[in-house]
């Protein structure tokens, strides 16, 4: 015990210092799997295999496919379709446009697994009008944050596919399951929006009002986006794909798609966004491999073995262990990044989930899946709080006139949504398991 | 150094880009030919994994080369302020010495492989090919690593947003030590 947890701080130490995470990770497993083993050529051969498996393995395909499908989209410019139609619906209250701002994001979410790129693409549709219609700086840009963290919640999501291959929980499973909980995310982010308004309603005066045509017009231009989510979820969900094969499936779709609105006539385009998935891939699986190597030393050190032991000893059960994760997951979270978190603190208290998954009542399969829809909201939070908060650099980046103080306080009704619907789903597990256990594939 | 990592930054773009939209065609015939006239493409899965290996070490040449590795950043206004040369002969040096480590690691593999002989169960391709495919492109991201302390590649997808890349859902890129 005393070793891993002296070979996570120096793992935190190194990446601390700017050394990027995957070496930081292969550095601290090779030479702590050499030193527990003594078997230097083991630790060659062990750190060389799983760098090569996990680059090779066949379930992981789906993350390359699911990113390009994101692109593609991203750089089909619905975007402001999306926001269009938003706006016709809620505009017209007070904080409409932020409604719609969650709206359009939940709904750019719905075909792309990224959090930055929804951000991103939705502060330059959205911040415009919210600015033109007096909006306090504070409630548009932190709803621009905010709204982007629904893209790894409201599925195809790719940490989502991380957690799945690193707890070998059903992939497919998962997406189904975060449909319930991302639509209460959404529900409650506008319901944060509300909320701020209502304390202060000079943050988000109303818009202009819509007429039904219009709102007919604008939502019916958004049909792309449903027949891709339903196309790649529905044929999950009854089983005519696997989420790989749905993945490629909504690639050709999204390229299709691009392809219908002039983008993707040229070869270099193609190129560009093929390669543009490529490199996001890399940076994920580099770390991936890395952070095998890392979970096969601590194996050996026997931290597992310890964690099942630690969580016997203080008699924590099926609901209050993964409390304590969570709680250990937020702090990590301000300071880490949500890749590294899935892959390298959630295997490590894998086996004693599982040891106390029998006792919840929940089946262990559909308990790992309550489990890993609760550790993506965790991993959601993570990506607005300070002082890393992802989104919200991103949001800057983007506005760079924007104070990150502004930001910062602009989140914190999205925190609180955010974290009551954690409360939720943690009291309430069939919010997150009821879609996956009515599937007609697995049942 | 500069021109011949920019052609090979060129020529491995390409060959990523191929990959993954091989992978995705594949794929996608894969599931409509076992739907519509039941005959899945034989080995589809193994060409996949080729494939896939392909993508990630493509990727991983043109990583090194803008040196866009996800980093934690908290302390990094902090050590550019106090010891900001230390700090970015680090991000250099990490930089190739992680490569290297890859590259060595998985060339090692690759030989184990090769003596194992080991290959895919349906078509029967040898491993040891992959892993040779693969420790070239780490070679290649060698070279990169070592371009970039002059000057790293441009990073793909940062028209778009700015210093902030289009699809990674993890975490900002840093040009590691050039904050």
């Amino acid at each position: 015990m005393a070793i891993s947890l002296f070979a996570f701080a120096v793992l935190l130490g190194l990446s601390f210092v700017g050394i990027p995470l995957a070496y930081a990770t292969l550095a601290v497993g090779f030479f702590g799997f050499w030193y527990v083993r003594g078997d230097f050529f083991g630790a060659v051969i062990l750190s060389g295999q799983e760098i090569f498996d996990f680059s090779t393995l066949f379930g992981l395909s789906v993350v390359p496919l699911f990113i390009m499908m994101g692109t593609l989209i991203q750089r089909a410019n619905i975007s402001d379709e999306l926001f269009e139609a938003g706006y016709a619906w809620v505009g017209k209250y007070k904080g409409g446009l932020a409604m719609a701002t969650v709206l359009s994001c939940a709904g750019f979410s719905a075909v792309s697994g990224s959090s930055l790129a929804t951000a991103a693409t939705m502060a330059r549709v959205a911040m415009p009008p919210m600015r033109k219609y007096k909006y306090k700086d504070s409630l548009a840009s932190g709803t621009l944050a905010a709204g982007g963290t629904l893209g790894i919640m409201i599925p195809p999501s790719v940490p989502m596919i991380i957690y799945g291959i690193v707890t070998e929980t059903n992939i497919g499973l998962m997406f189904i399951a975060g449909v319930i909980p991302g639509i209460l995310l959404t529900l409650s982010y506008m319901g944060a929006v509300y909320g701020s308004v209502l304390v202060k309603p000079e943050l988000g005066p109303p818009g202009d009002a819509v007429g039904w045509a219009e709102r007919r017009r604008t939502l019916y231009k958004t049909w792309p986006i449903f027949v891709l989510f339903l196309l790649v979820l529905g044929g999950i969900y009854i089983g005519v794909f696997t989420p790989t094969e749905a993945g490629a499936v909504g690639c050709v779709g999204a390229f299709m798609f691009a392809l219908s609105r002039g983008r993707m006539r040229t070869i270099r385009e193609i190129i560009d966004v093929a390669a543009d998935a490529t490199i996001v891939t890399a940076r994920i699986f580099i770390i991936g491999g890395a952070a095998l190597i890392f979970g096969q030393f601590l194996n050996f050190a026997g931290l597992s073995g310890a964690l099942v032991e630690f969580t016997d000893a203080l008699n924590l059960g099926p609901f209050t262990l993964p409390l304590m994760i969570c709680v250990i997951c937020v702090i990590l979270g301000m300071i880490f990044e949500s890749i590294g978190i899935l892959l390298l603190i959630v295997p490590v208290f894998l086996p004693s989930l599982e040891a106390v998954a029998g006792a919840s009542g929940i089946p262990q399969d559909f308990y790992l899946v309550w489990f890993g829809i609760i550790v993506i909201i965790v991993v959601e939070l993570g990506l607005i709080t300070p002082p890393i908060g992802i989104n919200v650099f991103t949001v800057k980046s983007v506005i760079p006139d924007v104070d990150l103080t502004k930001i910062f306080i602009g989140v914190v009704p999205f925190v609180i949504a955010d974290l009551v619907v954690l409360a939720l789903i943690f009291v309430l597990p069939g919010l997150a398991i009821f879609l996956p256990s009515v599937m007609p594939t697995f049942n | 150094m500069i021109g011949l990592t920019d052609f090979l930054h060129k020529i491995i773009k390409v060959l990523a880009a191929i990959a993954l939209l091989v992978m995705m065609v594949l794929t996608f015939s894969d599931v409509n030919l076992r739907y519509w006239l039941g005959e899945p493409i034989l080995g589809s899965n193994e060409m996949t994994e080729f494939l896939l290996g392909t993508i990630v070490f493509s990727g991983l040449v043109i990583v090194s080369g803008e040196r866009s590795h996800i980093m934690v950043t908290l302390f990094e206004p902090f050590l550019m302020r106090k010891i900001p040369y230390i700090y970015r002969i680090l991000g250099l040096f990490t930089n190739i010495a992680g490569i290297i480590a890859v590259t060595l690691l998985i060339a090692n593999y690759t030989r184990f492989m090769h003596g194992q002989g080991n290959e895919t169960e349906i078509r029967e391709w040898e491993w040891w090919w992959l892993g040779t495919l693969l420790t070239a492109l780490a070679v290649i991201a060698i070279l990169m690593a070592i371009r970039s302390i002059r000057k790293p590649l441009r990073q793909m997808g940062a028209e778009d947003f700015g210093a902030f890349d289009a699809g990674d859902d993890a975490q900002r890129p840093e040009q590691g030590g050039q904050a």
